[in-house]
């Protein structure tokens, strides 16, 4: 090897490395260059003259400075740095719509019911309530815009993803290019791969980490495969598979990402994660989803709370209020929350609806409804938020059926449910958008309370009554507007004792049904008055049986008779139903004995759990008369329970009061009865206690015990008794012209139809008509009785037709009972009504068939008005309120009150107000935007270290590589010397020659 | 350890965005007044913001509703005030002047011209509207006034019981009216006494007046039950005329054999020790009118009796021992009128002072939540500019470091 050999492979390494430094400092600013460097090494010596001899030098390789440990640190930093940037940036924006005092809810929640105290303070004030309701519109103003804030952002995310799906591919499509080229390069057996390249797939992977995480594995050929999420992989060689987005799967609104490979398209939304991508998803299932949800919760919870007391107000015109937001469950609303997922089998006929049932016990999540299998009718319901099971059965198969869980109602109404079906509930996910303001009319705010208390001004003690917050307006007694039907009255029988009338003619109160007689009152504390809502229903029997005729009881020695109350035996079930288990459970028959009291049925019903029973008989005597002219054969006598009361006495008596009638009057009247029941030692003890008014006597015991009557005289002496029912006949075609009368006659001819119905309980219903032109009043009362002899309905003794002062027609089951001389007495028994109340849950029913105690079905009615009052204080007998409907209540705010509260009240799952829940919105979404703040800085630290670490090895640095210049132009210099030294040595050879 | 230029680029560059965005901070800080700027700043304290801010408002709330009632309770004070002092102790005055024994039933009358005087003018009071043209005393009824005069010159009260409430707290309310049957009808009567009225469920236009206890013995006798007075079917009588029967309310006996009597408009009932008398001519049978016995006299009644009895009773010896009767009874109504009236307005005044002492606790309570959100919310100023200042030098720090360093290199010296 000659020096001109070696000089020239001097020159051409230097320029090799001067080339590669230039390319070094030329690619100074190039992102993701890793610099190279020349490596020299000499040429294989030479075996000359036995000596090795030097052969020059030849670039042995050009090496890429890089570490490949270093590059992947760097692409799981730039990923994870990626992520927590997006979900900070992202985040923020919905933190600062949430917090700011211009586009949150706080401010307006404020002046909302800022506006309402101003109504409570001047009720009657239209401009007050125009303001309320303006608020009310700036508040659901508020919900909608930042509902629409969040679908944009939902709308942003959705595009995001277009787009990073798009790109990712377009990368991966790159990076599979880039694999082939330089499969083709080391192909050509050279025996480095172009660093370049490598430095370019380096960076593409780099670009595809900031979108996504990736794995990387390096193949032996130098090519590398890429796989995301759960493995799927997106480059392999050469080949490259794409990600999609389309339509969500659960909910068409949300994109879901799908891995496409060929003709196989995987949903893997929820595999992905990292970088951009991943941040994104991640800031849509942590906080925009949540904040939907929550948001609309408060909407939801606000609405339907503030339209529940709003309905059970009086608006300024006296009607009760409507909704003052949107109906929650409207019928659109219902349907939205349910969406079918677009897999479920054909034919698309199913109708599911979500109806909320209790606002306070709703709670954020959204729940799965999955019909699992094995059949069509096995089911679950999954909450979303934790994953929990909230319930699964099966449905029965015929449709429509309801499930309830945490607050929700399910209805699955129609359709074919198949197995495999997914539907997606979504309770409050659209409540911030669907809540509406609907009221517009300022009179139309209801603040005023539809109940009124009078207290009597003839009072004797000093007392205080109040109503308790309404609770429900559907009852009997208010669902008739503008009216509570009927008024109540409740009337002290002692200091102790309390009634509970009804007070529709304020000149007559009489019992209700069922009734509410003789509760007990306590001085001193605050007493509900009424029967609060609980659950408990009444069951009323018949009442007392009016035999068809009296018993005879034949004079000594024949044996004595009892006459019997006539009630047949009957057997009683009392069942419990346990709605948890959806079973009920039946208690043993209860059997009520042949002509048992209504105190020993009472009894009996009071044994068992879940029951309470009263009971109280009733005997109305009426129409006494007295033979006169058989006077003297044989004196009246009359006795109850066997006291005699037509006894007369010395002075020094102990049997009645010393008040008493002394006298008999002949013939005996109803108020000597009376009084002489009332002054009775004996009937006191037992709570027995009589009232007349003059034409007849009502004989009642207060605990139910039978009452027996036995009279004896003559022929012509005697009585009618009743049951003290009256049967009420109620015109069900024209009124009459003119109120009927007992006094004149009436032309049916004229008018009319003239068409009643009455109702007897145990024995049905009747119609009649009455007809012809009735000259004289008992003409009248004839027409009467005659058409209801005629209608069917079978009565004993006499039917005592009534006319009211007004015209209405009632009439009386009444049994003639007479003396029968000398020779023995008429025995008669009264039985009395039963009034069985069931706890909560419990109902009574009875064995078939029904008879003259129960009806074959009784009906439970619930004691609750929907309403109650408090009484505190002292009272004395005779003590009167009334309970009325609250007639022009304009300046009443009670309800605006109750309105109010609730703003401070927790109603938002029990345990936080409106604001709290609010606030709890933003702090979720502030500490998750602090938090990926947080690690998205120690993201930054790592991802620039990992940079740092990067560049420190594989960054080209000015200086070093202008000493390299100085060094390899000198090298290239030296080596051009040694060619000009061996061409002087040849010169020189040359010229030797010469 | 080997530096690239890139590195030591990048490291200068991140240093001056590093300073720059912390300046950033501190200046947007120093700009709002806010520590908390955005929630994410600090997420716990942006709900102790959002609490204490809620709580402000809900304060401010009660401090205008303390402010409203007390403005109601004021006009209410006043328009009592009136009525007891100037009004009742007139109609006191002029009682006993009646009561002279040498007064005859001319002079009387001249007397109880001016009770009548007295009567509506309290009428009128008892009548008064508020600035919203609201009837104060009316209960619920704001709109409807509650003092009417009746066809028979007796005062009827047409509102009702309720009474309005205001909360001034979480769970502190205060009543802001009094219903006018509790102030002004809701008075211990000096003997056993009666009020009258018609049947909420009448048809027709009757009226009953309020009457006067005649005999008071055997009315005491009879007290404490009600008497109901129910008009008939015309056909009852004969020839058929419009008639009335008198029951026992408790338990519909006749009283006195007052049954079916023929009904005379404006003629004097008499029963019990009692008289009144019904009035109106389209009265339908069913109609009821209720004589209640009662502890209770109200004002008006009282001066509109004792009017009547001045008026009425005659310079005999027993018309002498009536108006003794009335005017001692009438002085102890009159004195339990004012008495009645004085305990509202005492009532009132103590609401007042809860009211105020709600207002101090409302304000204290607010300076405290003012206190607490500044400390949570606002900048402590000398702290954010020393740090602004900080950050300044810093920054100016980096970057006259970064121009210096980016000079540095061997091409320069090439």
């Amino acid at each position: 090897m000659s020096l001109l050999n070696i000089g020239i492979t001097g020159l051409r390494v230097h320029q090799t490395a001067l080339a590669v430094t230039g390319h070094n400092i030329a690619n100074t600013d190039t992102e993701g260059y890793s610099r190279q460097r020349v490596i020299l090494k000499p040429n294989d010596p030479l075996f000359i003259g036995g000596n090795w001899v030097g052969a020059g030098a030849n670039v042995a390789n050009i090496q890429r400075i890089h570490d490949e440990f270093l590059v992947t640190q760097l692409r799981t930093d730039t990923s994870s740095f990626n992520r927590f940037d997006t979900i900070a940036t992202n985040a923020g924006a919905i933190n600062s719509l949430l917090a700011d005092t211009g586009t949150g809810i706080q401010p307006v929640l404020e002046s909302f019911f800022g506006a309402l105290e101003k109504v409570n303070d001047d009720p009657s004030s239209t401009p007050a309530r125009q303001v309320l309701i303006s608020e009310g519109k700036g508040l659901v103003d508020r919900f909608n815009s930042i509902y629409d804030r969040f679908e944009d952002q939902n709308t942003i995310v959705n595009g995001q993803m277009d787009v990073l799906a798009g790109e990712i591919t377009t990368l991966a499509a790159s990076i599979a290019g880039l694999n082939e080229l330089l499969v083709s390069k080391s192909s050509e057996g050279v025996s480095s791969a172009p660093s370049d390249l490598l430095d370019e797939r380096d960076r593409l992977l780099r670009e595809l980490a900031e979108k996504i995480d990736v794995s990387v594995s390096t193949q032996d050929d130098l090519t590398i495969n890429v796989s995301i999420g759960n493995g799927q992989g997106l480059v392999i060689g050469n080949e490259f598979n794409r990600l999609e987005v389309g339509a969500g799967e659960l909910d068409a609104g949300r994109f879901d990402l799908f891995f496409v490979k060929g003709p196989l398209r995987e949903n893997i939304t929820s595999d992905l994660s990292g970088g951009e991508l991943g941040g994104i998803l991640e800031f849509r299932e942590q906080v925009l989803d949540p904040s939907f949800n929550q948001l609309g919760r408060l909407a939801i919870v606000l609405s339907a709370s503030f339209n529940q007391q709003h309905k059970l107000g009086l608006d300024l015109d006296g009607r009760f209020g409507q909704n003052f937001f949107s109906e929650v469950n409207s019928r659109g609303n219902m349907l939205t929350r349910v969406i079918p997922d677009d897999q479920n089998a054909l034919p698309q006929d199913r109708l599911v609806s979500l109806e909320i049932v209790d606002v306070n016990e709703m709670t954020n999540s959204e729940y799965e409804v999955r019909l699992t299998g094995p059949g069509d009718k096995l089911f679950k319901i999954v909450r979303r938020s934790d994953g929990v099971e909230v319930l699964r059965t099966a449905l029965s198969g015929s449709q429509p059926q309801s499930f309830e869980f945490d607050g929700l109602k399910l209805n699955f109404e129609s359709g074919t449910f198949q197995e495999g079906d997914v539907f997606l509930l979504t309770p409050s996910r659209f409540g911030a958008r669907d809540i509406k303001k609907i009221l517009s009319v300022p009179e139309e705010v209801a603040v005023a309370t539809p109940i009124e208390t009078r207290k009597s001004l003839g009072n004797q003690e000093d007392s205080t009554i109040r109503t308790t917050p309404i609770t429900d307006i559907s009852t009997d007694i208010l669902s008739t507007p503008g009216e509570m039907k009927p008024p109540l009255l409740i009337r002290f029988s002692t200091d102790s004792r309390y009634d509970v009338l009804d007070n529709s003619d304020p000149g007559n109160p009489i019992p209700l049904f069922p009734p509410l007689m003789n509760l007990p009152y306590a001085p001193g504390i605050t007493n509900l008055i009424l029967p609060e809502d609980d659950g408990r229903q009444a069951f009323t029997s018949f009442g007392g049986v009016l035999p068809d005729r009296a018993l005879y009881q034949a004079p000594s020695p024949a044996p004595t008779l009892t006459a019997t109350n006539g009630f047949f035996p009957q057997n009683i079930i009392i069942t419990r139903d346990d709605p948890s288990i959806l079973q009920s459970f039946d208690q043993p028959l209860l059997g009520i004995p042949a002509n048992a009291s209504a105190r020993a049925t009472a009894d009996s019903l009071r044994e068992r759990e879940g029951v309470d029973a009263f009971a109280r008989t009733t005997l109305q005597l009426s129409d006494f008369t007295q033979d006169s002219t058989n006077a003297a054969l044989e004196n009246t006598t009359l006795s109850l329970n066997g006291v005699l009361l037509t006894d007369t006495l010395s002075t020094g008596q102990t049997k009645y009061d010393v008040d008493y009638p002394a006298v008999v009057p002949n013939p005996i009247t109803p108020n000597f009865i009376a009084d002489r029941i009332n002054a009775n030692f004996d009937f006191q003890r037992a709570g027995i206690i009589a009232r007349s008014d003059g034409a007849k006597v009502t004989i009642i015991s207060l605990e139910g015990d039978d009452l027996s009557l036995e009279l004896s005289g003559d022929p012509g002496d005697g009585l009618k008794a009743s049951n003290g029912e009256s049967i009420a006949v109620t015109p069900t075609g024209n009124d009459a012209i003119e109120n009927l009368n007992e006094f004149e006659g009436y032309d049916f001819t004229n008018g009319g139809p003239y068409t009643y119905d009455f109702t007897v309980p145990g024995r049905g219903a009747f119609s009649i008509a009455l007809t012809g032109n009735q000259l004289t009043g008992a003409d009248v009362l004839n027409e009467i009785r005659t058409q209801i002899e005629n209608s069917g309905f079978v009565f004993r003794g006499d039917v005592d037709i009534a006319i009211s002062e007004r015209g209405e027609i009632s009439f009386q089951e009444r049994l003639p009972i007479n003396g029968t001389g000398p020779n023995g007495s008429q025995k008669l028994t009264m039985g009395g009504q039963v009034k069985v109340v069931t706890d909560p849950n419990y109902r009574m029913s009875i064995a078939p068939p029904g008879n003259n105690l129960f009806a074959e079905e009784p009906e439970g009615k619930p004691l609750y008005f929907g309403f109650n009052v408090e009484i505190e204080g002292l009272v004395a007998a005779g003590d009167e309120f009334e309970i009325n409907f609250n007639q022009n209540a304009t300046a009443d705010n009670r309800n605006g009150l109750q309105l109010s509260s609730l703003a401070i009240e927790d109603t938002v799952n029990g345990n936080s107000t409106f604001s709290e829940s609010y606030a709890q919105l933003v702090e979720e979404i502030g500490s998750i935007t602090s938090r990926s703040q947080i690690s998205l800085d120690a993201a930054e630290t790592l991802f620039r270290q990992a940079e740092q670490a990067v560049t420190s090895l594989s960054g080209v640095n000015l200086d070093e590589e202008a000493a390299r210049l100085i060094q390899y132009e000198l090298g290239y210099n030296a080596s051009a010397q040694v060619i000009s030294v061996a061409q002087s040595i040849f010169d020189t050879l040359i010229a030797t020659f010469r | 350890m080997r530096i690239s230029s890139l590195q030591q680029f990048n490291l200068g560059l991140y240093g001056l965005l590093d300073n720059q965005s912390a300046l950033q901070h501190s200046f947007q800080q120093i700009t709002t007044g806010r520590r908390v700027v955005t929630p994410a700043d600090d997420p716990v304290a942006a709900t102790k913001i959002l609490q204490v801010e809620q709580e402000l408002a809900l304060n401010e709330k009660f401090n205008d509703n303390v402010d409203a009632a007390i403005n109601r309770l004021g006009l209410e004070e006043t328009t009592l005030e009136s009525i007891s002092d100037e009004y009742l102790q007139r109609a006191r005055e002029l009682a006993v002047q009646a009561g002279n024994g040498s007064m005859t039933r001319e002079d009387r009358t001249v007397i109880a011209g001016e009770i009548d005087q007295i009567l509506k003018a309290v009428v009128d009071l008892m009548n008064t509207r508020d600035a919203g043209n609201e009837y104060i005393f009316s209960g619920d009824k704001g709109n409807i006034q509650p003092f009417v005069r009746q066809p028979n010159g007796d005062y009827a009260y047409q509102g009702n019981e309720g009474q309005r409430v205001l909360f001034i707290g979480k769970n502190t309310s205060v009543a802001t009216t009094d219903n006018g049957k509790k102030v002004f009808l809701e008075v211990r009567s000096a003997s056993n006494t009666f009020y009258t009225e018609s049947s909420s469920a009448n048809q027709g236009q009757g009226a009953i007046s309020s009457g006067l206890v005649l005999d008071q013995e055997i009315y005491d006798a009879f007290y404490p039950e009600d008497i109901v007075v129910t008009f008939e079917p015309e056909a009852a009588t004969q020839p058929p005329l419009p008639n009335y029967t008198v029951r026992r309310k408790s338990d519909g006996r006749i009283l006195e054999g007052l049954a079916n009597r023929p009904y005379i408009p404006g003629e004097t009932l008499t029963v019990s020790g009692l008289s009144f008398q019904i009035t109106g001519i389209d009265i339908e049978p069913g109609d009821q009118f209720f004589v209640n016995s009662s502890e209770q006299q109200g004002l008006t009644t009282t001066l509109k009796r004792l009017s009547d009895g001045l008026k009425t009773f005659e310079d005999t010896q027993e018309g002498g021992e009536s108006v003794k009767n009335l005017i001692s009874t009438s002085l102890l109504n009159i004195d339990n009128a004012i008495a009645s009236v004085s305990e509202v307005i005492s009532e009132i005044g103590s609401r007042d002072k809860t009211l105020e002492s709600t207002r101090n606790l409302i304000q204290d309570v607010g300076l405290v939540n003012q206190e607490i959100l500044s400390k949570t919310r606002d900048v402590d100023f000398t702290e954010a500019i020393s740090r602004l200042q900080m950050e300044t030098f810093l920054l100016e720090a980096s970057q006259q470091t970064y121009a210096r360093i980016s000079n540095l290199s061997l091409f320069n010296r090439l």
